[in-house]
This record gives structure tokens, C-alpha cells and sequence, in this order.
């Protein structure tokens, strides 16, 4: 098997593992009743992390990237105040993030 | 579960909003996988390896990272080591969705799979419960953005560079930023608390929720804070695995 196989075969191996785990440890059994309030922390905070990496992280480089994102970001907070709807907002932060890179 | 969403009519309407809530988040998946597409040819993957590593892996941080790993020089081994530490914070997210999911253990592991950060958070309702239909259905719309753009992207001419011109990379932050509002605002009385459905083992947990919901917006800056130090200091990957941590803290602080 070529390596690119390798790869896949073994990754999609243990990530069907991981992500059914729940399911394949549990089956039947109730999870415990400190479980729901474990996940209505976990959500927020799982989110508020993902929101901080997507918007200062960067593949190329370490440490803290401040760029057009941020701008784009800034954008659709406002968009988001106004209302207005998820796509709009969205659009809203694309653009501005083009715009600004394309003047910088 | 509500008896809204047990009626056909609901769990329609259910599976309608799952697929309009993960439109906005496949375009920028389907952007990322024509980058995708683009960086595992070079990485010697054939189109019908990297689609099919799409298909089944289905997580685009785990992919990105085994395939640079093979790019940068890495055996196999080392790339799927990489890939599969990851995504160990699915073990963590498939656990939470376990409760909405129905069948026994090999149907509900199979419709885990459709877990990815997008689908998950769709799914979640502001009381820490999922909707197995939104989840489905957002999955599924965000499988085929992320199998298309990695196909058209090992197939086609596009470069990965198009993502920044566009603004794209702005998307997913802000989207996710979407997501998060609604478990950061006050509860309004009345949500959450299950319109007058709950089974009566259910009241002792609302209220414990209730509760949780006061420190959850805590919960949210205290990892996005930990987020920010960690991506400071060039580890980001760990910003999960703090995430994780902090809910547990928070967990047993509201415990007594």
C-alpha cells in the first residue's frame, strides 16, 4: 500500500474509533447526571476557544497573527448587533476582510 | 426531547433548519477543501485517495495536519499519530451527542461520524441538549461541501490562495462567534426549562442547569483567554484540550 493509502486507511481508522466511542463504550447505558451540565459548560468554551484560534492563529507562522481578520470580525460584530441575517453577516465579514487585504 | 420534535412535521422542520444553519459554514468548508484538495496532491494523494480520505475522515484540522506532516517529511506513522491526536476532542464531543442519538451501539457510532465543531454546535440547544436531525442534517450538507471542494480541488486548477483574496478565512471564526452568542446570553424564563415536557426525573437537572448557565458565559472567556495565551506561546492545538478542562472545572464548581 502506497503511503497516501497508509494514511488514510490508519486516520479514518482511529477517528471512527474516537468519534464513536461514546456510542461503542456506552451502548444502552445512561450517561451520568452530572453529564448534561459537563456539556452546557463544554459548548461555550469549546466555541469561545475555536473563535480565538480561527481569528489569531495562523498555519504559516507561531504565536499571535493580527491580520485582515480581524477587521472582517470586527465587521460582522456589527452586522451581528444591527440583526441582520447569518448570511449577510457572514458576507459582511468576507468582504471587509478582502477589502482590507487588498488595500493593506 | 420535546413532543414538538418527535412529530413528523417537527423533526422535518428540524432536519430543514440543520441543513439552512450549515449553508453559510459549507462555503467556507468547501473552500478549505479545495485547498485541501490542492495541498494532498502535492503531497503525491491521488484525487480518489484524498476524496475518499474526505469522505470517511471527514475532519479538515486532522487531514490538514497529516498531510503536512507527510509534505514536511514525516512518515506515515508520524502523520497519522498527528491527525489522530487532533481529533481526540471528539471523543469528548461524541460522548456529549450520545444521549440524542437512537439505535444501539453500531448505528450510533456510525452517526457520530457526522460530528465535526459545525455539525456539533448547530446541533447544541442552549440547555446542553442535541437535536439528532439538526445534527444529521447540517452534517450531511457540510460532508458534501467538504467532499466536492476536495475533489475540485485535486482535480482542478484552483490554487489555495483564492481563500485569502476572498476573505474567506474570516468565515469561520465569525460563524463559530454565531454559535457561541446564544450559550453566552440570560436565559429567558421559560427556555430551556421544557415548556411544561419534562419528565419529572428531568426538573432536579434543569435546575442544576439553571444554575450552570449562570457561569457558562465564565466558562466561554476563561478558555477563550487560555486560547489566546496558548496560541501565544505556539501550541493552539492545545486551546481544545483547555476548553475541555475548564468545562470540567466549571462542572464541579457548580456541582455543590
Amino acid at each position: 500500500m502506497s503511503e497516501p493509502w497508509l494514511v488514510v486507511a490508519a486516520l479514518a481508522g482511529t477517528t471512527f474509533l474516537l468519534k464513536g466511542a461514546g456510542a461503542l463504550l456506552m451502548g444502552e447505558r445512561e450517561l451520568p447526571l452530572w453529564f448534561p451540565r459537563f456539556v452546557s459548560c463544554l459548548t461555550p468554551a469549546l466555541l469561545a476557544a475555536l473563535v480565538v484560534t480561527q481569528l489569531v492563529d495562523s498555519a504559516d507562522s507561531d504565536g499571535i497573527v493580527l491580520d485582515a481578520r480581524l477587521a472582517g470580525f470586527a465587521a460582522a460584530l456589527v452586522a451581528w448587533r444591527l440583526k441582520l441575517a447569518v448570511p449577510l453577516v457572514v458576507l459582511v465579514a468576507a468582504l471587509a476582510t478582502a477589502v482590507t487585504r487588498a488595500l493593506w | 426531547m420535546t413532543q414538538a420534535r418527535e412529530r413528523p412535521s417537527g423533526r422535518r422542520a428540524a432536519y430543514a433548519a440543520g441543513a439552512r444553519a450549515a449553508v453559510p459554514f459549507t462555503v467556507a468548508v468547501f473552500a478549505f477543501g479545495i485547498s485541501f484538495g490542492v495541498l494532498a496532491e502535492g503531497a503525491g494523494f491521488s484525487a480518489l485517495a484524498s476524496g475518499s480520505m474526505s469522505g470517511v475522515v471527514f475532519v479538515g484540522s486532522a487531514q490538514f495536519a497529516a498531510v503536512s506532516v507527510l509534505i514536511n517529511g514525516g512518515g506515515w506513522a508520524a502523520a497519522v499519530v498527528t491527525g489522530t491526536l487532533l481529533n481526540l476532542r471528539y471523543l469528548v464531543m461524541g460522548f456529549a451527542i450520545l444521549p440524542a442519538l437512537r439505535g444501539g451501539r453500531a448505528r450510533r457510532s456510525v452517526e457520530s461520524q457526522l460530528v465535526i465543531e459545525e455539525s456539533w454546535a448547530i446541533a447544541s440547544d442552549a440547555d446542553g441538549r442535541f437535536d439528532r436531525a439538526r445534527l444529521l442534517s447540517s452534517g450531511a450538507v457540510l460532508w458534501v461541501g467538504w467532499v466536492a471542494g476536495t475533489l475540485l480541488g485535486a482535480l482542478g486548477p484552483l490554487k489555495a490562495v483564492d481563500i485569502l483574496t476572498l476573505g474567506l478565512d474570516a468565515v469561520s471564526p465569525v460563524l463559530f462567534f454565531l454559535l457561541l452568542a446564544p450559550h453566552l446570553a440570560p436565559r429567558q424564563d421559560g427556555e430551556g426549562a421544557g415548556e411544561g415536557d419534562a419528565p419529572a426525573p428531568a426538573a432536579g437537572i434543569a435546575r442544576r442547569l439553571g444554575r450552570a448557565a449562570l457561569t457558562r458565559p465564565g466558562a466561554g472567556a476563561a478558555a477563550a483567554a487560555g486560547a489566546l495565551a496558548l496560541t501565544a506561546l505556539g501550541t493552539p492545538d492545545l486551546a481544545i484540550a483547555l476548553a475541555v478542562g475548564i468545562a470540567v472545572v466549571w462542572t464541579w464548581r457548580t456541582a455543590s
